[in-house]
């Protein structure tokens, strides 16, 4: 009966850890507003990239195009971060074995 | 060995100075530019991305293609600053030596109980030392004896 519960543990554990690694693997991509482009961030919310139009570019100041990317950004990571939480909690239910 | 009580008093002790540190990462700021200046990200201890501010000038002229990368470029500065800094404080708060070599030279480390407490409610790491707190996590998982909490002439016992 250890060995079991055992076993199951172990599954539960691998269970998270992929969804973990996978998690931090998908990459999750915020449009910034106002027709500006967007930001991309890896699945841990770290940073990556951010794409901007010019033309939409044109229509801002440094101060008015400084805050949509702050708020980009940061939407992008809560998400990614919010999205990654969310699947582990989802592979440690699937792992239920009661 | 330490006892159980002792243990969760070491745990509350850990707790309590990861709280500490959590609250001196949130209240540092680190700053940094882009390589031509023009761009300037401001990130707390802990990482997070708090400011941002774009001349005008950069929104000018044939690199206006580049502002995209030179705020990625400025913000990972300020983040690297900030694990720069903060990774020496959580290495000291666990126990570790600042240059990891290999991941080794766990058995016999006098502090592995402590490492369970390492997410304290609402802690964030700094990005990049995640990986090397986890890794620590597993070693000392591995040093517990879970499968003693199972045995009920055990208590009182060792963990």
């Amino acid at each position: 009966m250890l060995y079991h519960l055992a076993k199951e543990i172990d599954a539960r554990v691998a269970a998270v850890e992929n969804a973990a690694t996978a998690g931090e693997a998908l990459p999750l991509v915020t449009d910034i507003g106002a027709g500006l482009g967007a930001v991309t961030v890896d699945g841990s919310g770290t940073l990556v990239s951010i794409d901007l139009d010019r033309d939409a570019m044109a229509t801002q100041t440094g101060a008015s195009l400084a805050g949509h990317v702050l708020r980009a950004v940061n939407r992008a990571e809560t998400a990614a971060s919010r999205r990654r939480e969310a699947m582990i909690a989802e592979a440690a239910k699937e792992g239920d074995f009661r | 060995m330490s006892t159980p009580r002792s243990a969760i008093g070491d745990l509350e002790v850990v707790r309590r100075q990861a709280g500490e540190l959590d609250d001196r990462l949130a209240a540092a700021r680190h700053t940094s530019r882009s390589p031509d200046g023009l761009i300037t990200a401001v990130v707390t201890g802990q990482g997070t991305l708090i400011d941002l501010s774009i001349a005008d000038r950069a929104l000018e002229g044939p690199h206006v293609q580049t502002v995209g990368i030179r705020i990625v470029q400025a913000v990972t500065a300020a983040r690297d600053a900030a694990r720069a800094e903060a990774l020496p404080q959580l290495n000291a708060l666990f126990g570790k030596q600042p240059p990891p070599p290999v991941d080794g030279p766990a058995a016999g480390r006098p502090t592995a109980h402590h490492h369970d407490s390492v997410p304290s409610p609402g802690q964030q790491s700094p990005r990049g030392t995640r990986a090397s707190v986890s890794a620590d996590d597993e070693e000392s998982f591995e040093e517990l004896d879970f499968l003693s909490l199972d045995e009920p002439d055990e208590r009182g016992g060792h963990w």
